[in-house]
């Protein structure tokens, strides 16, 4: 199916951007790498009157360090953000997870703000940014807000984000020494969408985890801390006992994942524990 | 400015085309497109391109891959509008003065397409690749994850892409 007829423009600064969508009302969509609101156009799921390209704003092409804070701006291809120097020094959780994100050819148009702000139930940057607690700004007409991750995603493709709002960055914690995030999950191919999938992210003194958080994506509407588990691991020192408790807190945290034609509910807790276990067996070395 | 392929006097929404300069396979083309309109669908429909094929129109297959501004894209997952001051190059510019690339020419010889629907995609995929970024069959296996290919079973891809890269056959 092709899309229905729409009129495209593209601002070249942001407040530009900003007032076409505030006029726009309900029927203007902001476009930037393109690679989930295309297919959702080409099916008709989404009907925007007007098209507002944002590829051509200078002001979000950036990823820059502010404050304790990895910022990636809206603009920011996946592609640029897997290989960029700065990411790959202070906020690894990135590069990895964008490994398991879609394809290459994807990757080399669709961006990480987009990823956030379309926020597909299988998709592994908004548990990045649950599991890291990063944060986002939401800019308007109106003015601008910072929104954290745990209030941002509300349901499936469903965001905090108003009508007139553009995300113009997302902003990660950075790194510290002792830092370990693992991204991990289960497709049917390389690239696939997720049937159930991990971020992982602590705090590694020697061999005790102090400080641990982890997310899950593909097993509910959005994705999901497991706090249980983030409990059962937080002060423990690595080993084969960890592995055990926390694919009980798995139970605990999944009581009833998503079931669908991909996976059933016991397929996806199992999955996540599985997911869990061998992450504590890389983290044990 | 006169609407996409119409001769009458009828007014129509001109807001919903526009005008755009694309550089596709080293030539400049001045075109008015539907907004709506796909960079797969110009490029095969406008410009006569037809090497790139439409697949699955949602980027999964791989089949409508090109290269947009140096970078392997998804075709069906850009608006031509999109390609504004773009440079563009299609399966068809691949071939040099009448002679295929190497990677055409080692497809040809060691039977890396049958059908060849999503041959032109996994071309263009590999005319960005690095050989130095892809030293073993898995990692080349990878690097073509994102071309789907029914008919061959992939085994004769690898070969051609070894092939092509001056590597021996084995794994």
């Amino acid at each position: 199916m092709k899309p229905p007829l729409f009129d495209f423009v593209r601002p070249e600064s942001l407040s530009e951007a900003l007032e076409i969508l505030s006029s726009a009302g309900e029927e203007g969509a902001v476009l930037a790498g393109g690679q989930s609101l295309i297919p959702a156009m080409n099916f008709r799921l989404a009907r925007p009157d007007v098209l507002i390209d944002i590829g051509g704003i200078p002001e979000l092409d950036t990823v820059f360090e502010e404050e304790e804070q990895l910022v990636v701006g809206a603009g920011v291809r996946q592609r640029v953000v897997e290989q960029h120097g700065l990411v790959l020094r202070t906020c690894r959780a990135l590069p990895q997870a964008l490994r398991h994100v879609g394809h290459l050819q994807t990757r080399n148009r669709g961006t990480v703000c987009g990823s956030l702000a379309h926020a597909d139930p299988a998709a592994e940057l908004p548990a990045v940014a649950l599991a890291l607690e990063a944060k986002v700004t939401l800019e308007s007409v109106r003015g601008r807000r910072f929104v954290s991750s745990e209030d941002l995603f509300l349901g499936a493709f469903s965001t905090e984000i108003e009508h007139d709002e553009i995300m113009v960055n997302a902003r990660f914690p950075i790194d510290t020494d002792s830092t370990r995030v693992i991204v991990d999950e289960v497709a049917r191919r390389s690239g696939d969408f997720a049937v159930a999938g991990l971020v992982l992210r602590v705090d590694l003194q020697g061999r005790t985890i102090v400080d641990s958080r982890v997310a899950a994506f593909g097993v509910a509407p959005t994705a999901v801390r497991l706090r249980t588990v983030e409990a059962a691991m937080s002060g423990q020192q690595l080993g084969d006992r960890m592995g055990v408790e926390v694919e009980e807190a798995v139970r605990s945290d999944l009581p009833e994942p998503t079931d669908d034609a991909q996976a059933d509910r016991a397929y996806r807790q199992e999955a996540i524990g599985a997911l869990v276990k061998r992450a504590v067996r890389v983290l044990t070395g | 400015m006169t609407s996409v392929g119409s001769t009458s006097n009828v007014e129509r929404p001109r807001k919903s085309t526009s005008e755009i300069e694309v550089t596709v396979n080293g030539v400049r083309e001045h075109l008015v497109v539907s907004n709506r309109k796909l960079l797969s669908d110009v490029l095969r429909d406008d410009l006569g391109l037809t090497g790139t094929h439409v697949g699955c129109e949602h980027g999964v297959c791989g089949a409508c891959t090109v290269i947009v501004d140096d970078l392997a894209v998804r075709s069906c997952l850009m608006f031509a509008v999109q390609a504004d001051g773009s440079t563009v190059t299609t399966v068809e510019g691949l071939a040099q003065d009448g002679k295929w690339s190497s990677m055409q020419t080692a497809f040809n010889e060691h039977h890396g397409l049958q059908c060849g629907f999503c041959t032109a995609g996994f071309l263009m995929t590999l005319s960005k690749a690095e050989p130095a970024d892809y030293e073993t069959d898995a990692e080349i296996r990878e690097l073509l994850s994102g071309n789907l290919c029914r008919c061959t079973g992939y085994h004769n891809i690898v070969v051609a892409v070894k092939a092509a890269w001056g590597r021996g056959a084995t794994e």
